[in-house]
């Protein structure tokens, strides 16, 4: 090939948004393949993910000009949609393409029958296209077209087993997903009026501070806040997440919430960069501090396996909350949340998969009576294991390194002036024992004296993904270096 | 003389707009809300004809009042039959307060006090207050307009939004056509299709009546997709007047609903991502870039997915009726 990797890059990226829509589109067609067509799709997306991020780090443009960015059908912008790839987003499309195919291959096991089996794949797929394009998108409106193509296919998967419990869950999480994107595209809306283009670049080269940003910044980020279930918006989460399919957990716990994370930050990094103060950052922190100590305390309190699991993952995002202030003082430690978020995604859909096997295994999830099942099945116990030592932060593990690096953040807060930084600290070291308190609640039974009991009988896949999945997440501190590096290939970072 | 006129008339529709709105909201009887609603729906289109947006106001017309008007009834349909079937269950048992009795309830009785009033008018006045704000310092912007007309001549159509539509933003459609999509999918994950019991057999007046109005439906919905290349109208109004003449046609037999088989009747749902998504790859390897068109063909290419399009659209409006999957896909 006499072609260089930067201009094989466009046609790459195009080709995996081409890639996943038609998946999804296949899926839909022939519903009693699609099974077939998610499990080697899946497989497929993963190698295109590959690719594009060996692509990416092969054409190692300089950090100024980053950003590539594709013209669909050849229309540039202002006039048409552009998709959008630098370091951010190549970072959560290969977390993505991992979540979604050890997802995938769980799904195999664990949506056995053949008519619930037609209804998850296609459904899946689309909420994976929409991942992919959300994650790839650079224009405002097709963003909140992106979210909405999500949180659709999110609501219906949560329902899709159709028991009171999961209809309900999902008909709450429906109307806030609503909200949110009502607000999102209200917040759009405003800055169209105001600059006349939707490209996220343009815009942010035309911001200024004015009224309208200041009411689009509050608009959009409150919406996605919802979407992402960050204190004080998260009470929808809980009965969403313990409610869905365990698979649907991994994916909406792991994947979905990071998404509209991702968003919060591209969009705080870009056109709303300029409101940023560090008032409103200590009043995110101190949002953050409550997210944490909340979260935990319903976790603490919780009987049940999946409910434990869902909150927990509302005190992790109190992580991120509490990064936006050491965001404002150092200007490095953006690049400490992603990796962060990075790891808590992996720890946690792997904790959600393994949790749906013991669950599976058990018919319930209550926590006291499943005693029997926890001295059976360790394997299961160690991968829920494995990937709560990376949510408590443990030497070695993915978490460690991202707990570390956001210490550090903290300290440096703190010799740059500012006393709050203190309180930042003392909440990240803290919130590991936190976790550390839930997570052995949940394992800490496979320890008592008592009878085994295997309860039924699960597939390979469900015993081990969720394996492999664990150990992707504590070994994720190894790829540290390469994940900050390929951050920092971000337009705009430092 | 006229412009007086006018602005009494704006006046008028302002005032229809929001008493209609607080009425719908504040009604107790859900069946009053729905018509409401569509009332509503009627008097929003009205105001995008007033706005010179007339594209938007077919849709609203077609989609907002029409074709949600016409699930949210049906809705209620369904809702009184669980309910009377479940009073019929059990007659002496008291009422589950969560169940499908205590919508029924919710039909007719007036709800509980109010005690959100407050917090939500103060939220609300907030909010509009800040909206008011913003917006009363926003430039008149001329948005994308100029830039739009510069490159209609490459467009392939005469009609500015559907060049946006189908050439210039065609992801966006793509991904609305995909969404309506993922809306039936989501339906049809919660159950298999089952008979309404409670629906009488139609008089002769209802089958009649259809047989004058379906082909002036199709005619106009045809019309429409057509008109879309040079005037207002295009594939999401053309595929919602296809879409009631059906729900007209499902209305009038609900006794022997023709249900197509599995596969054929996917490829319809399918057929506008479908066909949008493959011109889509050919046009990134032989045209422009993924989603784009060679100049000389985007003409037909634009009518060619238009036409899937709305076959599409009505059909899945259609499906979104009847609701729950039809029983052969399950086989």
């Amino acid at each position: 090939m006499s072609e260089t990797p930067a201009a094989m890059l466009p046609l790459a990226i195009s080709g995996l948004v081409a890639l996943s829509l038609a998946l999804a589109i296949l899926a839909t067609i022939w519903p009693r393949q699609a099974h077939r067509i998610g499990g080697y799709g899946a497989v497929l997306m993963a190698a295109a993910v590959v690719a594009l991020s060996a692509l990416f780090l092969a054409a190692g443009p300089e950090p100024e000009n980053a950003a590539t960015r594709v013209a669909l059908g050849g229309w540039e912008a202002p006039l048409g949609v552009m998709l959008h790839l630098d370091g951010l987003s190549m970072t959560l499309l290969v977390l993505t393409s991992v979540v979604g195919m050890a997802t995938s291959l769980y799904s195999l096991g664990y949506v056995h029958d053949p008519i619930e089996r037609r209804q998850f794949w296609p459904l899946w797929l689309w909420l994976w296209a929409g991942l992919n394009m959300l994650l790839l998108s650079g224009d405002a409106f097709n963003l909140y077209i992106s979210l909405e193509v999500v949180s659709l296919s999110a609501v219906a998967l949560v329902a899709f087993t159709g028991t009171a419990a999961a209809v309900s869950g999902a008909m709450r999480y429906l109307l806030i997903n609503i909200l949110g994107s009502l607000s999102f595209l209200m917040g759009v809306v405003l800055l169209f009026g105001e600059h006349g283009v939707l490209d996220l670049v343009l815009l942010e080269a035309r911001t200024e501070i004015g009224p309208t940003e200041r009411m689009a910044a509050v608009l959009m980020t409150a919406g996605l806040m919802l979407k992402a279930a960050l204190f004080p918006l998260h009470v929808w989460l809980a009965p969403a997440h313990g409610s869905a399919p365990a698979p649907v957990s991994a994916v909406l716990s792991g994947l979905v919430v990071t998404g509209s994370f991702y968003l919060i930050l591209r969009l705080w990094m870009g056109p709303f960069a300029p409101l940023a103060t560090p008032a409103f950052g200590i009043l995110v922190g101190l949002l953050g501090v409550a997210a944490l100590i909340w979260g935990s305390a319903q976790a603490l309190r919780s009987g049940r396996l999946k409910s434990i699991v869902a909150y927990s993952t509302v005190a992790q995002f109190g992580y991120l909350l509490i990064a936006f202030p050491l965001m404002l003082v150092d200007s490095e430690a953006w690049k400490v949340v992603v990796f962060f978020a990075v790891v808590h995604a992996l720890a946690k859909a792997s904790v959600f998969l393994a949790a749906g096997t013991l669950q599976h295994a058990a018919g319930h999830d209550r926590i006291a009576e499943m005693g029997g099942i926890l001295r059976a099945r360790g394997r299961t116990v160690f991968a829920l294991g494995l990937a709560g030592v990376s949510l408590m932060g443990l030497p070695f593990t993915g978490g460690f390194i991202a707990k570390y690096l956001l210490l550090e953040a903290g300290l440096a807060t703190i010799l740059a002036g500012s006393l709050i930084g203190v309180l930042w600290v003392i909440a990240i070291a803290g919130g590991g024992l936190l976790a550390a308190g839930y997570v052995l609640r949940m394992v800490a039974p496979a320890f008592h004296r008592g009878p085994r009991d295997a309860g039924e009988a699960v597939s390979p896949w469900m015993d081990w993904v969720p394996l492999g999945l664990a150990v992707v997440a504590a070994a994720a501190g190894f790829a540290g270096t390469l994940t900050l590096h390929t951050l920092t290939l971000t337009p705009g970072a430092p | 003389m006229s412009d007086l006129l006018l602005v009494v008339f704006d006046l008028v529709l302002l005032v229809g707009l929001l008493g209609v709105a607080w009425r719908c909201l504040a009604s107790t009887d859900l069946f009053r809300a729905v018509v409401l609603f569509i009332t509503f729906g009627l008097l929003l289109a009205l105001a995008w004809v007033r706005l010179e947006a007339p594209d938007i106001a077919l849709a609203e017309a077609a989609i907002g009042a029409g074709i949600t008007g016409a699930l949210l009834l049906v809705t209620l349909e369904r809702l009184r039959s669980i309910a009377v079937e479940r009073r019929r269950g059990r007659p002496d048992e008291p009422p589950d307060p969560a169940g499908a009795d205590a919508l029924l309830h919710a039909l007719h009785d007036p709800p509980p006090p109010r005690r959100t009033f407050v917090p939500a008018l103060t939220f609300a006045l907030v909010v509009g207050g800040l909206m008011v704000t913003a917006l009363w310092h926003q430039p008149d912007a001329v948005g994308l307009e100029p830039v739009v007309d510069e490159h209609m001549g490459v467009s392939g159509v005469d009609h500015p939004i559907t060049a946006v539509l189908l050439n210039f933003r065609a992801y966006d459609t793509f991904l609305e056509l995909a969404i309506v999509l993922i809306a039936l999918l989501g339906a049809w994950s919660l159950g298999r299709y089952d008979r309404l019991p409670a629906r009488p057999a139609p008089g002769p007046i209802l089958p009649g009546t259809l047989r004058l109005l379906v082909p002036v439906a199709i005619v106009t919905g045809v019309y429409i997709l057509w008109a879309g290349s040079h005037a207002p109208g295009g594939a999401f109004q053309a595929g919602a007047i296809l879409g009631a003449a059906g729900i007209l046609l499902v209305l009038a037999r609900p006794r022997d609903l023709p249900m197509a088989p599995s596969t054929p009747l996917r490829l319809g749902l399918a057929a506008g991502v479908g066909l949008f998504l493959a011109i889509g790859i050919i046009g990134l390897f032989i045209g422009p870039g993924l989603l784009g068109y060679p100049p000389e063909w985007a003409y037909p290419l634009i009518i060619v997915i238009e036409v899937a399009a709305t076959l599409s659209i009505a059909l899945t409006l259609v499906a979104l009726f009847i609701a729950g999957r039809p029983a052969g896909d399950d086989h």
